[in-house]
């Protein structure tokens, strides 16, 4: 007898599959010649790029502005893109592959900044600072997710928690004038509405995309019902106390990362601790064991005497209580008002940078400030005068989810229960 | 374990088909069929009620100076708001039947005005509902035929102001055909996605929503908008040929465009439960493995009904919405965000039916 | 001495059947009991009653005298109760650590797990039983022989003294299932008390110290390996005589009808799952394909009917290059194919049985005119199936779904074999059935090939291969690894070759393997 443990040998053909080597290394190159065919060419061979380097209204951590040769610049990148397409049409990247799709699609979306903004200044760092700000619903929704899928319930419904927190965070820290407990109250309607997709699907076993459906329409009715009622006619009831800027002393001074991670609000200090303590819970502790447990192989788990129903329970109202700090974000962190449908399906794209991140926290976050980056060049370069009617520029984030959710850019490996009601036979 | 599995349409499928088990179905027979939208009805008019007794304030009122009186001031507020729902919806029964008495043409069509209005506001749903239950069959959970409902519309109210100098009877059906190819478009798209590459449709197509509104919302400000609309988002008029035909002199609405939803209706019925189509259809919605096995084309089957009969309905919105209110763009696309889910519900209620909430396929 | 489990006048009732009529059943200390019973006879619930998984509406279980109630599988731990199960219950995302330790977790403090602990206490077990398992391995990677091993690991780990072991050699080799016999036997030596839940004779006869027969949820009898043979268990476990071999005449092989040459496909991760396969079928022979599941058979039979690409290599059927024909062109030839999972692949289980009847020929003449469908048409063509390929059915109109998995499996071969065919690809047809269903679906298989259809067999259960075929293809990891005639060629031969092994000699019926399988 020699070693049972033996690994099956499959044989494989290649490392990355033919067409997608070649789909990838076309899709490089074609970043190239976009760059310098309707960049590079377009921009006059003098002109000089500003990047203001400090975002407005800071008062620690300042940077000195970057200024580039607009055309040399964008030709750089272009070679630099072409070069690696090339080497990935011939060679192949192997295993870093979808690291240098990532490292052209930097290059495509730093040259369109660079010929947008050319003869003229943009500030790049306000930009990456109202990026990580836009990034914080969508991150948060991913990490809802990521708490009812890993314990086998997907929640398609995060949109309908995340528009209801808003509405009711926005109430009660109107009424009460104090953002805190705003915050209590969004979290607790979201929790609410979390239990309902519990019960239907865990216990009544309904369809969870249908249940979560149902609640997404119940949760865009009720809260267009209540504004249109209440909240227009008396401005006492919406307008919520927003959470003020932070700074944390020491880090907020460091030049660009101070600003842009150090300077915000609270949602944004809470989506870093979420980052962390998800992290680690999920797969260093006894908790995270037994939840994963639950949303790979629920039968196993409750032969091992976990309780599924329960786990189930547990993951779902996490669920609910993130999406609920997410949707709090929108009237209490962000536009300090409650606008019928404002969460504009920001809990759908959560869904999309939860795939993305691959059910992990830190590829959630990732994805999330991916997202967060294209919402903010939408708003900032309308602000600047571009050409582009600002709609397409908004339409950005839906188009990403989508190519995402396609699976274009690689799947993940989802939890293998997600979706299936328990039964104990 | 097979990515099948997950399959939702096919869930959804299942739990249509199967998810009455015969037990259940003994334990109430009196109400059949027709038991589970009746009592989603009942279950709105219920909860309707409470919405209307907790947000009103002469309830409040009442309740301050005595529970009888709050009780009373409930019955009032909900008879009175339920009275006005069924009077605008039905009609005056009192006024209706006295003008039929009388010899009065015009206070005839009057007193049934709200009936024939309440068929036009219908013949939307029924096409969307339409659309939704074919998506349904074909193991789609469609809920973004809002989306596909504004390109539609968008589509066919360019043919409806553009296209000039043609009779009645081409230019009409072209701006239908329009719209439908609009709507087919916009369902294609996640429909090929969902086929292709296994994108969850429901996602897929909300965001193909949102892409819809931003589209719509330019298209109207920019390249389709109204000469001195003053940047209001707001198309031209369409021409008097693109109109769909009324039975009635100006203030009655009421049109052809109902017997069409009717139509359709029923050639759906039979495209699914009489052709080999429909088989196919079925078998790809139901069972897509055991659809592959047979031969069947399942990308197909996926991708057409995910633009099919969404013809009618854009085709239709389109044209009534420029018709009759032109100001309905008027508003922010996402005001309008309701209406499609509203019709979403039809088919999940009524047991998914083929006929859009209409007629039962057997 | 008290015996260590007990199980009194146990009943057990689902809707419309008596899963567990008042079974009586005891486990002494160190023995190895077999619970022997057709598929749904009832030992499954049986044992799901004593792991806590149901509940029984009567009778008591008693562990070393004493009377218990279990009612959830924590109960059952507790009471040293644990279970092999036939679909394994492991992740196989985790390690062997976490799957181990899952529920039963080695902790630091604020609920950090303590992997180094566990892993530490699987290895101890795991060289104490000699069952040489590696903690670090993720169980995805681990071959199914090892991934059972973990499974009894798991058991030890939390120091169960009665072990279930729930039809475990179904998914083993040959060699793999005496390697886990030893086990078995090691087990019991230390002290452990075994159930062990099967429909195979072979292995009764061979491994158990006790045998006690289930059948229609009731205990029918009580015996040991010593006093019964194959016969007597098999007419005990059925009921009725049984004949454990179909009649069948020397093959007269004609045309050729399949010509598999160097076929290569590969799996969406890129792995090659069928390896230059080159095989040929013959009209008038059952060619068998014998191999232990997962390792291509699917992904053969799959290119074959025209559900998967290949990669590289030719198919030809009854002369045609079919190697990029789609489903639907390949059985518009004239082949049928009986598919491996009958209720996601091969029938639409909320669709009547007319209409599943047609599934693969409603769009032609006479079932259709252009492209409406003749319903009435259809229903003859039921009705008469129906009759004869005696599908019990209260009426043609029923939903597949709701019949029983004999006659689901009957629907499709009454619409396979209906149908004018010259190559039949079988991929289990028999998987899950009763006994009366296999001995019809077997005659039919027969029956068909004596008319000199040409027939592709695949099934892991080699009684099945070597009853049916004429010819049996061995694959292993993809490969076909030799092609033998079904003539007086022994099981063992077969399952060395199913373990990836070729022997120099064919050995003979009864001799000894010559050579030592290593894993």
């Amino acid at each position: 007898m020699t070693t049972n443990s033996r690994v099956i040998e499959h044989k494989r053909v290649v490392e990355v599959s033919s067409t997608r080597k070649l789909v990838v290394g076309i899709v490089e190159v074609l970043i190239g010649l976009l760059i310098y065919f309707i960049f590079a060419l377009k921009t006059a061979s003098g002109a000089l790029t500003r990047f203001v380097m400090t975002p407005g209204g800071i008062d620690q951590g300042f940077m000195a502005d970057w200024i580039l040769p607009s055309k040399i610049t964008l030709t750089v990148l272009a070679i630099a893109a072409l070069l690696i397409g090339i080497y990935q049409l011939i060679r192949g990247f192997g295993r870093w592959t979808n690291l240098m799709v990532g490292i052209c699609a930097l290059f495509l979306i730093f040259g369109f900044l660079v010929w947008q903004a050319a003869d003229k200044q943009l500030n790049l760092a306000g930009m990456l600072s109202s990026a990580v700000l836009l990034a914080v619903p969508i991150t948060l929704g991913a990490f809802s997710g990521i708490l009812a899928e890993r314990s086998g319930i997907v929640n398609i419904s995060i949109e309908g928690m995340m528009l209801m927190a808003s509405m009711v965070a926005a109430i009660v820290g109107s009424v009460t004038k104090n953002p805190w407990l705003g915050l209590l109250g969004g979290i607790l309607s979201s929790i609410l509405l979390a239990l309902i997709l519990g019960v239907l699907s865990i216990k009544y076993k309904v369809n969870q995309t249908i249940s979560g459906t149902v609640i997404n329409i119940f949760s865009a009715g009720l809260t267009a019902f209540i504004s249109q009622k209440f909240l227009q006619h008396t401005p006492l009831l919406n307008t919520p106390k927003l959470f003020p800027r932070v700074p944390i002393p020491g880090l907020a001074s460091i030049p660009l990362i101070g600003p842009i991670l150090f300077n915000q609000n609270i949602f944004v200090y809470l989506m870093f601790v979420i980052l962390i303590v998800l992290q680690l819970a999920l797969f260093e502790t006894r908790w995270g064991l037994r939840l994963r447990s639950v949303g790979e192989h629920p039968k196993a788990a409750d032969t091992l005497g976990i309780n599924v129903i329960r786990t189930r329970y547990m993951g779902v109202i996490l669920s609910g209580l993130v999406a609920g700090i997410a949707g709090s974000f929108f009237t209490l962190g962000s536009v300090g008002r409650f606008d019928e449908g404002m969460t504009a399906g920001k809990g759908f794209i959560g869904l999309a940078a939860m795939i993305f991140g691959n059910w992990m926290p830190v590829g959630a976050i990732g994805a999330g400030m991916l997202f967060g980056f294209a919402d903010a060049i939408g708003s900032k370069l309308s602000l600047l005068g571009s050409a582009i009617p600002p709609q397409f520029m908004a339409m950005a984030p839906y188009l990403i989810t989508m190519i995402v959710l396609a699976g274009f850019i690689g799947k993940g490996q989802a939890p293998a229960a997600e979706g299936e009601p328990y039964e104990k036979e | 374990m097979s990515e099948k599995k997950k399959d939702l349409g096919l869930e959804i499928l299942k739990e249509i088909n199967e998810g009455q088990p015969k037990d259940e179905q003994s334990r109430k027979p009196f109400l059949g069929k027709a038991g589970i939208p009746l009592l989603a009805i009942f279950t709105g008019l219920v909860i309707g009620a409470l919405l209307i007794a907790v947000t009103s304030q002469s309830v409040y009122a009442a309740f301050s100076e005595s529970v009888g009186k709050g009780f009373s001031a409930i019955f009032n507020e909900v008879g009175t708001a339920y009275k006005a729902l069924f009077t605008s919806a039905i009609g005056d029964p009192v006024r209706m039947v006295k003008a039929v008495g009388g010899d009065d043409v015009r206070e005839i069509r009057q007193a049934f005005n709200p009936f024939l209005e309440s068929l036009v506001q219908s013949t939307p749903y029924i096409f969307a509902g339409l659309a939704v239950a074919l998506g349904f069959r074909s193991g789609l959970f469609n809920i973004g035929v809002e989306g596909q409902l504004f390109i539609g519309a968008a589509c066919a109210t360019w043919v409806g102001y553009t296209v000039t100098g043609l009779p009645a009877w081409i230019h009409m059906p072209l701006a239908f055909l329009a719209g439908a190819l609009g709507g087919a478009l916009w369902g294609f798209v996640p429909g090929l996605l969902k086929a292709k590459t296994g994108g969850h449709e429901v996602i897929n197509t909300i965001m193909m929503n949102w892409i819809a509104f931003r589209l719509t919302e330019w298209l109207l400000s920019g390249p389709m908008t109204r000469e001195g609309s003053g940047g209001m988002p707001i198309s031209p008029l369409i021409q008097k040929t693109a109109e769909i035909p009324q039975f009635f002199p100006a203030p009655i609405r009421f049109h052809l465009g109902f017997f069409i939803a009717l139509l359709v209706a029923y050639l759906i019925w039979w495209l699914l439960f009489k052709t080999t189509w429909g088989l196919n259809l079925r078998t790809v919605g139901t069972n897509p493995r055991a659809a592959r096995y047979a031969g069947l084309s399942t990308t197909k089957s996926i991708i057409v009904p995910g633009s099919q009969p969404q013809h009618g309905a854009r085709a239709f919105l389109g044209l009534r919405l420029r018709q009759h209110c032109p100001g309905a763009d008027r508003q922010h696309p996402s005001r309008r965000r309701g209406a499609c889910f509203h019709s979403l519900r039809h088919p999940a209620q009524r047991r998914n039916a083929d006929d859009g909430g209409l007629l039962h396929p057997n | 001495m008290t015996p260590i489990l007990e199980l009194k006048g146990i009943t057990k009732r689902f809707p419309g059947v008596l899963a567990n009529d008042h079974i009586d059943l005891t486990l002494n200390k160190g023995e190895i009991l077999a619970l022997l019973g057709e598929n749904g006879a009832g030992k499954s619930t049986l044992m799901n009653i004593l792991y806590g998984l149901y509940q029984p509406d009567e009778g008591e279980i008693l562990v070393n005298g004493e009377k218990v109630t279990i009612n959830s599988p924590t109960d059952a731990i507790n009471q040293g109760i644990g279970m092999v199960h036939q679909h394994f219950m492991l992740i196989p995302v985790f390690t062997v650590t976490e799957n181990v330790m899952l529920g039963n977790e080695a902790v630091k403090q604020a609920g950090f797990l303590d992997r180094k602990k566990a892993a530490d206490r699987i290895l101890e077990i795991s060289n104490h039983y000699n069952l040489e398992v590696n903690p670090e391995y993720y169980v995805r990677d681990l071959p199914v022989g090892v991934q059972q091993r973990v499974e009894i690991i798991k058991l030890l780990y939390r120091e169960a003294e009665i072990l279930i072991f729930d039809e475990p050699t179904a998914v083993l080799t040959p060699q793999e299932a005496d390697e886990l016999f030893k086990i078995m036997r090691s087990l019991v030596e230390q002290g452990k008390s075994i159930i062990f839940i099967t429909h195979k004779l072979r292995e009764v006869l061979e491994i158990a110290d006790r045998v006690m027969v289930i059948r229609r949820g009731a205990m029918v009898g009580e015996t040991t390996p010593a006093q019964a043979d194959k016969q007597s268990l098999a007419a005990m476990m059925v009921g009725r005589e049984v004949t454990l071999e179909v009649d069948r005449t020397e093959s007269r092989p004609g045309d050729l009808v399949c010509a598999i040459e160097a076929l290569t496909v590969v799996d969406k991760f890129q792995n090659v799952v069928v390896d230059e396969v080159s095989l040929e079928v013959y009209s008038g022979e059952v060619v068998g394909i014998a191999g232990v599941q997962g390792n291509g058979q699917t992904e053969l039979v799959n290119t074959v009917t025209g559900l998967q690409k290949s990669l590289s290599g030719k198919i030809t059927l009854l002369g045609e290059d079919v190697t990029h024909f789609s489903p639907r062109q390949i059985t518009e030839l004239g082949i049928a194919h009986v598919p491996e999972d009958r209720q996601s692949d091969g029938l639409v289980l909320p669709f009547p049985i007319t209409e599943n009847l047609v599934l693969c020929s409603y769009y032609q003449a006479p079932f259709a005119k252009g492209v409406v469908l003749q319903y009435p048409v259809i229903l003859k063509n039921a009705e008469k199936l129906i009759e004869d390929f005696d599908i019990r059915t209260p009426s043609a109109l029923t939903p597949v779904g709701s019949l029983s998995g004999g006659n689901q499996q009957k629907v499709i071969i009454a619409r396979e074999l209906s149908r004018p065919i010259k190559f039949l690809v079988a991929s289990q047809p028999t998987r899950g059935l009763d006994v009366g269903s296999i001995e019809y679906i077997h005659k039919r298989i027969v029956q068909k090939r004596d008319e000199g259809c040409g027939v592709l067999l695949v099934s892991p259960e080699l009684d099945e291969i070597m009853e049916l075929s004429d010819r049996i293809a061995v694959m292993y990891r993809g490969k076909i690894i030799k092609v033998v005639e079904n003539k007086g060629i022994s099981k063992e031969y077969i399952g060395l070759l199913m373990a990836g092994v070729v022997p120099e000699e064919p050995p003979q019926p009864g001799e000894a393997a010559a050579v030592e399988v290593t894993f």
